[in-house]
């Protein structure tokens, strides 16, 4: 049965993991924005033909 | 691929069939082309620019497509058909960005930049003009047009843009200057600069929420032993331990909200509903902790940690409000960030943009095209055309002359004129409206909420209830152990926790149920302030009458909304005028009339001048005005009269107000008929609410030339005319004073006093997006015909909310028969609360959609349903 501490401990500190994620989420501003993301990933970057365009600014993979 | 996009067109044959050869005759072209980058319907008989086998409507459009050729950013137009915004031309060295000139002054760029470093600043922009995916997809790209940019992001449902761009690279002038050239002009204002409270108001309430149910879910499972009957005292004193761990925060940090509020209202001599809830959390949480400490027992922690959490969850649900929309806005909105004063004298006259704060009386100031007045100014050079839009809901521009007073608020349309301060922008004629007491922050509440009435009663019959079995116990029993058990457990159980969770979900469904019909409240609550009012006072222009023409940039923001809306941009506005002309009106008798009444600035000849727009003028000479009668003129050396039945001899029987006669030259021509002014389907509404005990009034702004046609719903003595900003929310303020409750129903900026000082104040407005004054509810114009059914609903919503709490009153029964007993063991407790709070949940959320239901088939004039939630 001693198992039983050592197992409480394992779930108590998943559970406060989670939490500390979620309040992570929150303070990054996460939750801000529920709406823009659905509409954002729908879009795909079409292959730029002219590689060059992309070579001026570093920052593309950012956005 | 590798060559460049502009020299193969094939390139964007594959993606598009071209929509129509570049051979083709332009005739054809012109009269079924839209514009491929904004939609624009191309004019019949004006030639559609081509690019590329791509038809346009004007250079600005071509040069926008132009320029996302180049940089392959076409996307945008594979995304959705059209997603552009109708863009001036800009001619030569782009001189209409000269309003621009502002944003290199240095305090504004201050003002306006969220963070500056050395090589990176972030800014963030509103940006009206943000409707579909592609605009989304472009701004989000923006980088590859301007390099100074580094990164963009769009919130699409607020529609602002956050930027970071390096200072060093771009200035924020040339940042905005560019998003304007692609159709996306983000709008600065005052309010920009007065940034307040920046982290989202959820926040706090997600973080209590968040250690809530992480608590509650571990006390639960910690405390399910106990229920099994796990009988080994070392794993139950731990997990009481573990327990009682748990719920401190929950009761101190996830509780907080409900400390304050009983703080707050004790201090203010009422007892409101949170008070029997806190006594209830506290008393559990010490009766739990002594048991765990002193006893080894087990506690109620499990009842109290899911009581919290649960109240959270309906508190979260509650409010989650539309914060897309503003409810708090003032003239600061509307007003632009900077203006052009003039300096030196009569020669060498120069202008330089300062901020609108650093403005004085007796300032000189130059106001283009486009661009607001910020505070009453004389003109003295110059011809205005003074678009009082956002000031009256009129939206016909006023014509002014020199030495004119121009008020602040009215939008320039025209050439640029020149004025000279009289007042400073605080102390304006509309501005002073937010001086008044009723704008400062904390007004009181006027009306009690049905759940703070019911708190006094219940803490107190509960308070009796519990000393009367304590002492029936402790003196006729002599159990004084069972005595504090029965105290205690009667008042958690009695913990009227199911009403204040019935409280936020009905009145959440409600409040998203109204916002499907068109309705956006502020809050919750103003569904209960709704159905307190026995009141109801319309503001005329534009709420109930309709503003004539609607100005083609509000026009253009409807499509976020609503995509597949026809682009009517272009076509002309008849207004509703019927012609009974026998033989028909020529071509050239229309232009005689409207030449005639264009000189009139009688509200029907307006109207009717408007009606006949496209008539080229006619010379007119000698015109005569007789008030109450009508107007006669010489037009092309022929007498014509435009006027009422007796002015014009009219032979029928036609005297109405609302009908125009017509003379040519001694023999009568016919009438034209002006349909009422009145938006669509108000007569019914004005009908409904006169039948529901009401009382109506009606304020305006302007003269008594609609008094006849509101005359079946308004008494005489109910319509007022000519009213200031300042007596609207007197007359309000006058109605309160007599004992009643006051709904008023209003849009522009001159109705924002009466809005903020009425009980509830509804700003009707025909495009959310558009500015509408702070209010407590946003309703969409084409909604305003089922304020009767708001209404009734709304009372609905109480009215559940009643019989939820009679229904909660039987479990309390039930619980406080086994507390009285002194037999409340935890698990009794851990089953009952949750089943009653889910039986409320289910009441008001089944109930609330009921109602609704009933709303679809009784609303005769229902308005458009919007799918979104």
């Amino acid at each position: 049965m001693h198992v039983l501490f050592f197992m409480i401990g394992i779930s108590l500190t998943m559970a406060l993991g989670f939490l500390a994620a979620f309040v992570w989420s929150l303070r990054t501003g996460q939750q801000d924005d529920l709406y823009t993301p659905s509409l954002r990933i729908l879009t795909d970057d079409e292959p730029l033909s002219n590689p060059s365009l992309t070579e001026t600014n570093p920052t593309v993979s950012k956005s | 691929m590798s060559a460049p996009v502009r020299q193969n067109p094939a390139t964007f044959g594959e993606i598009i069939p071209t929509m129509a050869p570049v051979s083709a005759p332009a005739e054809t072209l012109a009269t079924t082309t839209p514009c491929y980058h904004c939609g624009t319907l191309c004019l019949p008989g004006a030639d559609p620019v081509l690019f590329q086998g791509k038809s346009f409507c004007c250079t600005g459009c071509r040069e926008v497509y132009a320029l996302l050729s180049e940089h392959q950013l076409c996307q945008y137009y594979t995304l959705n058909p059209a997603p552009g915004t109708l863009v001036e031309p800009a001619s030569g060295t782009t001189p209409q960005l000269d309003r621009l000139a502002y944003l290199d002054h240095a305090d504004v760029i201050a003002q306006l930049l969220d963070f500056k470093g050395e090589h990176v600043a972030h800014v963030t922009f509103f940006v009206p003009a943000i409707h579909c995916s592609s605009c989304l997809w472009l701004l989000e790209h923006f980088y590859r047009l301007e390099p100074g940019i580094t990164q963009t992001r769009v919130d699409f449902l607020k529609k602002q843009v956050h930027l970071v761009y390096d200072p060093a690279q771009v200035s924020l002038r040339q940042v905005v200057e560019r998003l304007t050239s692609l159709g996306y002009e983000p709008l600065i204002s005052l309010n920009d600069v007065v940034k307040e409270g920046a982290k989202p108001a959820y926040r706090s309430l997600l973080y209590r929420l968040a250690v809530a149910g992480f608590c509650a879910g571990n006390v639960m499972l910690f405390s399910f032993p106990d229920y099994l009957g796990l009988d080994d005292p070392n794993f139950k004193h731990l997990f009481g331990l573990l327990n009682l761990l748990l719920a401190t925060p929950v009761v101190f940090y996830s509780g907080s909200g409900y400390f304050t509020s009983v703080w707050k209202s004790l201090r203010r001599g009422q007892i409101n509903i949170d008070v029997p809830i806190l006594l209830g959390i506290l008393v559990a949480y010490f009766r739990g902790t002594y048991e765990v400490l002193a006893l080894g027992g087990a506690g109620y922690f499990d009842s109290v940690t899911g009581l919290v959490f649960f109240l959270l969850c309906g508190k979260w649900f509650q409010q989650r409000t539309y914060d897309f929309l503003s409810f708090e806005r003032d003239y600061k909105s509307y007003f632009p960030l900077a203006v052009s004063r003039l300096t030196g004298g009569s020669e060498g006259e120069q202008d330089a943009p300062v901020p609108v704060a650093d403005l004085r009386k007796g300032d000189r100031i130059r106001v283009r095209h486009g661009e607001l007045i910020p505070a009453d100014g004389l003109l003295y050079r110059g011809t205005g055309l003074i678009d009082y839009s956002f000031v009256t809901g009129e939206s016909e521009p006023e014509p002014k002359t020199t030495g004119a007073l121009l008020y602040a608020g009215g939008r320039q349309t025209g050439g640029s004129i020149d004025l000279e301060l009289v007042r400073n922008m605080s102390q304006s004629y509309l501005t002073q409206l937010w001086n008044n007491e009723a704008f400062s922050p904390e007004k009181a509440n006027l009306t009690k909420s049905f759940a703070d009435a019911v708190g006094t009663y219940f803490t107190v019959s509960v308070l009796i209830i519990a000393t009367l079995v304590g002492s029936y116990w402790y003196g006729w029993m002599e159990q004084p152990g069972t005595a504090v058990n029965a105290f205690t457990a009667i008042l958690i159980v009695a913990c009227p926790c199911v009403l204040s969770l019935s409280y936020p979900v009905a009145l959440g469904h409600g409040l998203r149920l109204l916002g499907k019909r068109g309705l956006y409240l502020k809050n919750a609550d103003v569904i209960e302030q709704l159905t307190h009012c026995d009141t109801v006072v319309f503001d005329k222009t534009g709420t109930l009458t309709q503003g004539t023409g609607e100005p083609e940039h509000l026009t253009r923001a409807n499509r976020g909304t609503d995509p597949q809306q026809p682009k009517t941009k272009r076509q002309a506005n008849t207004g509703g005028v019927a012609e009974v002309f026998s033989p028909p009106l020529t071509d050239f008798e229309r232009a005689m009339i409207r030449s005639l009444v264009v000189q009139s600035a009688h509200p029907l000849s307006r109207r009717l001048a408007q009606s006949l727009g496209d008539c080229p003028p006619v010379l007119t000479e000698e015109i005569t005005e007789l008030p109450g009668q009508g107007l006669v003129g010489l037009v092309d050396d022929r007498i014509v009269k435009v006027g009422s039945a007796g002015f014009t001899d009219a032979p029928t029987g036609q005297t109405d107000s609302s009908v125009v006669h017509v003379r040519i030259e001694g023999g009568y021509r016919g009438y034209f008929q002006l349909a009422s002014q009145l938006r669509s389907g108000l007569t019914t509404m004005l009908t409904a609410l006169n039948r529901s005990n009401l009382n109506l009034y009606l304020l305006s702004g302007d003269t008594d030339s609609a008094r006849a046609d509101l005359r079946p719903w308004f008494a005489d003595s109910a319509m007022q005319f000519g009213c200031s900003p300042d007596d609207k929310l007197r007359f309000i303020r006058a109605l309160q004073e007599r004992g009643h409750r006051v709904l008023m129903v209003g849009d522009g900026l001159n109705d924002a006093g009466a809005l903020k000082q009425a009980d509830v104040g509804i700003a009707v407005t025909d495009n959310t997006l558009r500015f509408t004054p702070a209010s407590d509810a946003i309703l969409e114009s084409d909604s305003l015909p089922q304020l009767p059914e708001f209404l009734r609903y709304s009372r609905f919503g109480l009215r559940l909310i009643r019989v939820s709490f009679g229904v909660s009153l039987l479990y309390n029964v039930v619980g406080l028969s086994f507390a009285a007993a002194g037999h409340l063991s935890p698990i009794v407790a851990a089953v009952l609360m949750p089943l009653s709070s889910a039986t409320m949940v289910l009441i008001a959320t089944v109930g609330m959609r009921w109602g609704e239901g009933r709303f679809s088939t009784d609303a005769t004039l229902s308005g458009p349903i919007r799918g979104t939630d």
